[in-house]
């Protein structure tokens, strides 16, 4: 007869043992990274988010280092693209396609884990420079206990037309997501990568509650140009911790277009250091909250140098009992000469019960720059809504193109076909939820 | 002994009269200096234990984790309480004659040669002169300070006093509740519009002073009332608090302006509650100057109470050498239709800092309320800095929030402009920023519209090359 394995625990004293048994293929320099982190998990309060009450009892409840081992037989749906393509289940590589344009130009896609072992030398300078794994709890759980992600690496000069499609799934029955990905672009290169993460619901039974931690480093070289996409539609029983941080090298430019549309509650950061003359950040968020979902979002645009350039959008839509807060922060330090920032936060708000916050800081420490922020949230105009209504559409479908007309603006600079429309399609869902 | 002098600044309004206190207490914070407070104005017992509760939420506060940094304040350097003279003076002739060479400095006798309304000046903890308008008495306005309304209208004060900024509210509320002293009372009976501006001015004059005045107003319905206050403190080497609470109550109809123009000397930590509730169609106005102090920490907020209430803050903050001006404004809308407008301008200069830390909050309750939110930074120069730090709390979906914030330098095509007309970089820039804070001079009565102009000049002094 079968026992039930005994559920995992893992204290300060046996972690080095347990770290040492489930990571058994890393190299030296990776484990003991990962030592580290696991002293800093211990060592680390929950962290303290001033709009959103974190319940440490209930999230340290979940047994996140006890996942079952992912099926051999998983068929993942591969997306239709002719780029290269990576899809990860937890630690388990599904599915690695790369074009043989891009393996001639020297272009690595792989995944995090196979890096480690295989380019050191391009892999280890830089895992874990861009995000200090004891920033906070979670991020050091991350950098402990992280299975798998991706690895992209473009060497200088390459600029490549096929997109590179990142899946990373969540296995729903499996209570801890540990997703990590290393993006290193060289001098002048360019590329677009699509990185998602989606629980994968077909067959599974979902537990109770489950816990993911999810890190994206970007270190851009000299010229180089990032377009990242991503959208977020992890299952309604997750709680999610997102640190995705770039250093951003002179005159590159990085845009993020970053879709946040799941979870039970989410906590997600990104920040984009420019550090060197020219560089600039893009960056668009879109959210949108049903449900009793929680969406705390943090994204920055730190000016550590002379003529740097940031804009930040985010657009929310918030439905149900949903609560957000969305805080930008542009922080312009001294010496960041010419540079030039700007913000622009819109909440549309489709339900009295639902709550939305914006703080929309603007940090200066330089006399010659232009800063500038603004934020609006407003509900459906009802004139618009009278309209559209009068012109025989129903009062759903009247909300529904209004929802569109508002994240329209924000949706459409996209410039990746496929994300966009990916995009609108997790719009469409949640519109009709 | 020793004896500080002030120190020599450009600070116009830094000398100081010498130590002219009758009664003074030792420094620190103690409940006997709170009973002994309460003993001198031989006040009522529900005072008395009003001020000890506030002295335990004060001790067992934290001090706050955000905003201006207030390591250099000492509470056990502070001095509580100090009476300048034994009674309070009736009419000039009574007021001593040094502190009168003071109030002659800040131009008070003049304002009242202008025939303004009545002036309660207050120099340290009792209001040392005090007189007010024969008109104001006739049409029944009660403009006094604070502790002989406790003595004359006790009903009135005890029925409000405390209500609009509880003890527990933040630290330095609490500190207030515990030793206030001073401050201003009025009341504007229904229907009444008091045809002049009321006004007081503080003066903070002794070293280690703390001065804790205690302002309340109450507008009755469908009255006028335009409260107008302004600050100036010598200039010592060491640290001085100013904490003050002012409470207004604009009930429904009415409509109440209170101005500030707040000049207190580089040594000051200016740590300020002050806030307001309107009811149905109120209006509440707050025209708040922040020029001078070490530290202020001020946000004027209006509680939107009932439908059709109206708040508007309109503020600036100039922040020179070693200054931090961390101030803002808040709008609770608690009811539906209610409008809010804040407009803040700041200026850093000299390795000065502003910040502007504001929060509006449509709760359920404020179906097709409105809000409008516009916050403009001018930077003059390298070694200054400035944060833009504004909250949005939503939660209604009837409702329309509107926030624009900019933070910029003096334009070159600005300034290029107005050199190749002949005017210096120096003129030039100083009627830019002129220009910059008009829609805050333009709201202020016409002295402090020219005293602002002043300082404004004064500080702009040497912002070039």
């Amino acid at each position: 007869m079968a026992l039930s394995p005994q559920p995992l625990t893992i204290t300060a004293h046996n972690a080095a043992d347990r770290l040492r048994e489930q990571f058994s293929s890393d190299p030296e320099w990776l484990l003991a990274h990962r030592r580290d982190a696991m002293a800093a998990y211990f060592a680390l309060p929950t962290p303290n988010r001033r709009r959103t009450a974190l319940n440490a009892g209930r999230l340290e409840a979940i047994e996140c280092f006890d996942n079952a081992p992912v099926p051999a037989d998983l068929d993942l749906p591969a997306p239709d693209t002719e780029g290269a393509v990576l899809g990860l289940a937890h630690d388990r590589v599904v599915t690695s396609r790369t074009p043989s344009q891009l393996l001639e130009e020297g272009v690595i896609v792989t995944d995090l884990r196979s890096a480690c072992r295989t380019q050191p030398k391009l892999v280890q300078p830089f895992f874990g420079s861009v995000i200090d794994a004891a920033a906070d709890k979670y991020q050091a759980l991350n950098a402990s206990w992280w299975h798998n992600g991706g690895f992209l690496y473009v060497p200088a000069g390459v600029r490549v037309a096929y997109p590179v499609t990142w899946l990373h799934y969540h296995l729903p029955d499996q209570p801890g997501f540990f997703p990590r990905s290393l993006i290193i672009l060289e001098e002048d290169s360019e590329i677009v990568l699509i990185d998602h993460y989606a629980a994968w619901e077909s067959g599974y039974s979902p537990v109770a509650h489950s816990l993911a931690a999810i890190t994206v480093e970007v270190k851009l070289g000299p010229g180089a140009r990032l377009h990242y996409g991503s959208i977020e539609r992890l299952s309604g029983t997750t709680s999610t911790f997102v640190n995705r941080s770039a250093l951003a090298g002179a005159h590159s430019a990085i845009y993020w277009n970053v879709g946040i549309f799941g979870s039970e509650l989410e906590i997600s950061r990104q920040s984009t250091r420019l550090v060197e003359p020219g560089a600039e950040n893009h960056s668009v968020t879109v959210f949108f909250g049903s449900g009793r979902q929680r969406h705390d979002i943090d994204v920055a645009s730190v000016h550590d140098a002379p003529h740097t350039a940031s804009t930040m959008v985010g657009k929310g839509v918030m439905k149900g009992r949903a609560r957000s807060v969305f805080t930008g922060v542009t922080d312009i330090r001294r010496g960041a000469r010419g540079s030039d920032a700007r913000q622009r936060e819109q909440t549309l708000m489709l339900s009295d019960h639902a709550r939305a916050d914006a703080i929309p800081s603007l940090l200066i420490d330089e006399s010659d720059v232009f800063a500038a922020h603004s934020a609006s949230a407003g509900p459906v105009e009802r004139a618009a809504l009278f309209y559209l209504m009068a012109r025989g559409l129903s009062e759903e479908a009247a909300v529904r193109l209004i929802v569109e007309g508002f994240l329209a603006p924000a949706i459409d600079t996209i410039s990746i076909d496929d994300l966009r429309q990916q995009v609108w399609a997790a719009v469409e869902r949640k519109v009709s939820e | 002994m020793a004896v500080n002098k002030p120190m020599v600044t450009d600070y116009a309004y830094g000398f100081n009269d010498g130590d002219v206190g009758v009664l003074k207490f030792g420094q620190g914070l103690t409940r006997q200096t709170v009973e002994d407070i309460s003993r001198i104005k031989q006040e009522p017992k529900w005072m008395l234990d009003f001020r000890l509760h506030a002295l335990d939420v004060f001790l067992n506060k934290p001090m706050p984790g955000w905003g201006a940094d207030l390591s250099g304040l000492d509470f056990d350097k502070i001095v509580y309480y100090v009476k300048p003279s034994e009674n309070q003076g009736r009419t000039w002739d009574e007021v001593p004659q040094t502190i009168k060479d003071t109030f002659e400095r800040l131009g008070i006798p003049e304002a009242e040669r202008k025939f303004l309304a009545g002036v309660s000046a207050q120099y340290e903890s009792e209001v040392v002169y005090h007189s007010i308008h024969q008109d104001l008495t006739e049409k029944g306005i009660i403009f006094t300070d604070t502790d002989s309304a406790l003595r004359e209208y006790p009903e009135l004060v005890r029925e409000y006093f405390g209500t609009i900024v509880p003890p527990e509210d933040n630290k330095f509320a609490a500190l207030n509740s515990a030793v206030w002293s001073g401050g201003s009372f009025v009341y504007i009976p229904p229907g009444v519009t008091s045809p002049i501006p009321l006004q007081a001015y503080f003066r903070i004059n002794s070293q280690n002073m703390g001065q804790f005045e205690r302002t309340l107003i109450i507008a009755d319905e469908n009255s006028f009332g335009h409260y107008v206050e302004g600050c100036t403190a010598p200039t010592y080497n060491s640290e001085s608090l100013h904490s003050a609470v002012v409470e207004i109550l604009v009930k429904a109809g009415a409509r109440m302006r209170y101005t500030t123009v707040q000049n207190w000397a580089s040594n000051v930590y200016n740590l300020v509650t002050k806030r307001a509730m309107a009811y149905r169609d109120a209006t509440m106005e707050w025209v708040d100057g922040n020029i001078g102090s070490k530290r202020t920490m001020k946000y004027p907020s209006v509680y939107l109470m009932e439908e059709g209430a109206r708040g508007m803050v309109l503020s600036i903050a100039v922040a020179g050498q070693g200054q931090h001006q961390d101030t803002g404004a808040k709008m609770i809308h608690a009811a539906p239709h209610t409008t809010s407008t804040i407009v803040s301008k700041s200026i850093s200069q000299h390795g000065g800092k502003t910040t502007y830390r504001g929060l509006v909050h449509l709760t359920p309750d404020a179906e097709g309320a409105k809000s409008n939110v516009k916050c403009d930074t001018l930077i003059m120069d390298d070694a200054s800095g400035s944060d833009t730090v504004p909250t949005a709390e939503i939660e209604t979906a009837q409702a329309i929030m509107e926030h624009e914030a900019t933070v910029t330098k003096v334009s070159a095509e600005q300034l290029f402009y107005l050199t190749s007309r002949g005017l210096s970089e120096e003129e030039a820039t100083r009627l830019i920023v002129m220009g910059f804070i008009e829609p805050f001079t333009r709201e202020l009565p016409m002295e402090f519209a020219v005293e602002m102009n002043r300082l404004i000049k004064f500080e702009m002094e040497g912002a070039i090359g």
